[in-house]
C-alpha cells in the first residue's frame, strides 16, 4: 500500500513540473513545485532531542517488562503470584471505589440541575427527584445484591479451599507414614540378619566365657570380640538408620512441595472461577440496570423537555448549570487524584512486599505499561507539535520561493525545488523551545479523569 | 521516523485514485489551474462502504489463515482472496476517482493530490469528495 502512494505522488511532481515549465500558474502563491526531506527536517528540530529522550525511554520501559526477572524457586513463584492475585484485587477495589465516586457525582449534579430546573420552571419539588430515587434505589439494590453473591462465592472459595488443604495434608500425611513403616520394617530386617550373621560367632563367645577356668585375659579378649560384634551391628543400624531419615525427609519435602503446587493450582482456578462468576453477574446487573433505568429515563426526559426549553434560552440559568457541572467534575478530579495516588502507592507496597518475601525484586508490568502509555502519548503529542511546526515553516518558506506545493515523498525530484535546507534553516531560526512544555524529565500525567456525566438527562 | 510512515493495515488503499484523477486533468491548457488535496484517511475512516469491505476482507483473510485445509486449498483461498481484494479495491478507488475528477473539473482544478504526501498547498476538498460519496460527516468531538 505504501508503495502504490509514493507511486503516486511521484507521477504527480512530473505532471506538475511540466505546467511549471510553461509559466502555467499552479496556485495563488505561485507556479513551482517544491520537495523536503521530512526526516531531515525533523532530525535538524531543536525538539528532536527531546523526541529520541521520550523513545528512549519508552524502549526502556519496554525493556525492563520484557526483562523482567523470572521466578525460579516455588517460594518466589508463590510470592509472585501473591502479589498478582493482591494487585488484582487492589485494581478491582480502585475500579469499583471509581464507578462508585462517578455514580455519586453524577446523580448529585443531576440532583442540583433538577433542583435548578424546578426553580426555573417554578414547580415546588425538583424535577424527577421521584424518579431519581426510584434509581438509587434500584442501583443499591443491585450493588448489594451484587454484593451478597461476591460474599457468598468468597465463602464458598474459602471453604473449598480449606477443604482441599485438609485434604492434601490427609494424604501426605498417609504418603509419609506409609514410607516410613516401610523403612522400619527394613530396618528391623536388617537388624534381624545381622544377629543371623553373628550369631554362631556371639554363641561361641558366650560359651567360651560361661567356662569358669578361663584365664584373665582370654577373658577379657572374649568380652572384647563379642562387645565388637554389638557396636559394629549397632553402626551399621544406625548408619542405615541416617540414610533412612535422609530418604524420609527428601520425600517429605517432595510431598510438601506437590502439595503446595496442587494448593495454588487449586486456589488459582477458584479464583478465576469467581472471577468469571462476577463478571458474568456484574454484566447481567449492569444489562438490567441498563433497562430498567431507560424506562425511567425516558419518563425523566419527559419530564424535563419542557424545563429544558426555558433553560437553554437563558443565559443567566446555563451559566448555572455550568457552573453545577464544572464544581462536580472539579471535585470528582480531586477525589480521583488523591485515589489514584493511593492506588499506585498501594502497588509498590504490594510489589516491594512480596519482592521482599520472595528474595527477588519483581516488576508491576502494569505500571511499566501504563507509564509507557504516557509517555508514548507525550512523544505522540510533541511529534505533532513538531509537525506543526514544519509545516507552518514549509508554507512561510514556500510562499517567500513562489512555491505552489510541496511534498514530502518523491521519488524523482524533476525541476521541484528541494526547499530541505532553507526549511530547516527556518526551524533552526525558531524561539528555543519552553522545556516545560513537552520535557520528557517532567513527572508523567496522571492516569486521565474519566469525564462526570450526571445521572439522567442534563438540559 | 516511523511516525510519519502509515503501516496501513488496510489491504484497500485509496490513493491511486487521486493520481489516476490526477493524470487525467493534466494538461496544462487551462487557465485557471490550480492544485487540490484530499485527505484519504478521513475518507477511509468515515467511508461505511470501506469500511465493510475492509472489514469483511480481514475476517475473509484471518479465517483463510487460521483454517486447517491443505496448503494447496489454502493457497486457493488466498488466490480468490487476492481476486476479491483487487475487485474491492478497483471498486472503491474508481468511486474516489470519479469524485474527485468531477470536482476537480467543476473547479478548474489542475491536479489533485493526497494531502498525506504534501506540506504545504493546496485546496482541502476532502468534505466535497465525501459528500459527493455521500459519505457521512464524522461527528464533532465532545469538548
Amino acid at each position: 500500500m505504501h508503495a502504490l502512494r509514493l507511486a503516486a505522488i511521484a507521477a504527480l511532481v512530473v505532471a506538475l513540473c511540466a505546467c511549471s515549465k510553461n509559466g502555467m500558474p499552479l496556485g495563488s502563491h505561485g507556479n513551482a513545485a517544491g520537495y523536503i526531506d521530512m526526516d531531515k527536517v525533523i532530525d535538524a528540530h531543536p525538539l528532536h532531542v527531546q523526541l529520541d529522550q521520550l523513545q528512549a525511554q519508552i524502549t526502556l520501559l519496554n525493556g525492563q517488562a520484557q526483562n523482567a526477572p523470572v521466578p525460579q524457586t516455588d517460594a518466589q513463584r508463590q510470592a509472585q503470584a501473591q502479589m498478582e492475585e493482591q494487585l488484582a484485587a487492589a485494581d478491582q477495589i480502585f475500579q469499583a471505589q471509581m464507578m462508585q465516586r462517578r455514580a455519586y457525582y453524577g446523580q448529585r449534579e443531576a440532583a442540583a440541575i433538577a433542583a435548578l430546573q424546578a426553580q426555573t420552571s417554578g414547580q415546588a419539588t425538583p424535577i424527577g427527584t421521584q424518579l431519581n430515587a426510584q434509581a438509587q434505589k434500584i442501583q443499591q439494590d443491585a450493588l448489594k445484591a451484587y454484593g451478597d453473591y461476591q460474599k457468598q462465592l468468597f465463602t464458598a472459595d474459602g471453604q473449598h479451599l480449606q477443604a482441599v488443604a485438609r485434604q492434601l495434608q490427609q494424604e501426605t500425611g498417609l504418603k509419609i507414614a506409609a514410607r516410613r513403616a516401610q523403612l522400619e520394617k527394613n530396618e528391623t530386617d536388617y537388624q534381624i540378619e545381622l544377629a543371623k550373621q553373628s550369631q554362631t560367632q556371639r554363641l561361641n563367645l558366650k560359651t567360651t566365657l560361661e567356662d569358669l577356668n578361663l584365664s584373665q585375659d582370654q577373658r577379657q579378649q572374649a568380652e572384647s570380640q563379642l562387645a565388637n560384634i554389638e557396636t559394629r551391628e549397632e553402626a551399621m543400624i544406625n548408619s542405615l538408620k541416617s540414610r533412612d531419615n535422609a530418604d524420609l525427609k527428601a520425600y517429605e519435602d517432595s510431598l510438601q512441595r506437590d502439595a503446595a503446587a496442587r494448593y495454588s493450582a487449586a486456589r488459582i482456578s477458584a479464583m478465576n472461577d469467581t472471577n468469571d462468576k462476577l463478571k458474568a453477574r456484574q454484566k447481567e446487573m449492569n444489562d438490567q440496570l441498563k433497562t430498567q433505568l431507560a424506562g425511567l429515563g425516558t419518563q425523566y426526559q419527559q419530564q424535563v423537555a419542557n424545563a429544558n426549553a426555558q433553560l437553554e434560552n437563558n443565559p443567566k440559568t446555563r451559566a448555572q448549570l455550568d457552573k453545577i457541572h464544572a464544581e462536580n467534575q472539579a471535585q470528582y478530579t480531586a477525589e480521583f487524584s488523591k485515589a489514584l495516588a493511593t492506588y499506585q502507592q498501594t502497588r509498590k507496597q504490594l510489589v516491594a512486599k512480596y519482592s521482599a518475601i520472595g528474595h527477588m525484586q519483581f516488576i508491576d508490568d502494569a505500571a511499566l505499561q501504563n507509564e509507557a502509555q504516557q509517555l508514548s502519548e507525550q512523544r505522540r503529542d510533541l511529534y505533532s507539535k513538531i509537525i506543526d511546526q514544519v509545516q507552518a515553516q514549509v508554507g512561510e518558506v514556500a510562499r517567500e520561493r513562489g512555491v505552489a506545493i510541496v511534498f514530502t515523498s518523491i521519488k524523482g525530484a524533476g525541476h521541484a525545488v528541494d526547499l530541505t535546507d532553507q526549511v530547516i534553516k527556518a526551524i533552526a531560526a525558531l524561539p528555543s523551545p519552553s522545556p516545560a512544555s513537552s520535557s520528557p524529565d517532567s513527572a508523567p500525567a496522571a492516569t486521565s479523569t474519566p469525564l462526570l456525566e450526571p445521572s439522567g438527562s442534563r438540559s | 521516523m516511523t511516525d510519519r510512515r502509515r503501516h496501513h493495515p488496510f489491504f484497500i488503499a485509496l490513493p491511486a485514485a487521486l493520481a489516476l484523477a490526477a493524470l487525467a486533468l493534466g494538461g496544462c491548457a487551462q487557465t485557471h489551474s490550480r492544485i487540490a488535496v484530499v485527505r484519504v484517511s478521513e475518507l477511509e475512516a468515515n467511508w461505511p462502504k470501506f469500511q465493510n469491505y475492509y472489514n469483511q476482507l480481514q475476517a475473509n483473510y484471518q479465517a483463510i489463515s487460521q483454517s486447517k485445509v491443505s496448503p494447496a486449498e489454502k493457497r486457493k483461498a488466498l488466490a480468490q482472496f487476492q481476486d476479491e481484494e483487487k475487485r474491492w479495491n478497483d471498486e472503491v478507488t474508481g468511486d474516489v476517482r470519479s469524485a474527485v475528477t468531477d470536482i476537480a473539473k467543476q473547479r478548474n482544478y489542475q491536479i489533485v493530490v493526497t494531502k498525506e504526501g504534501t506540506a504545504y498547498g493546496g485546496d482541502d476538498i476532502t468534505r466535497d469528495v465525501m459528500k459527493a460519496l455521500h459519505i457521512p460527516e464524522p461527528s464533532p468531538s465532545p469538548k
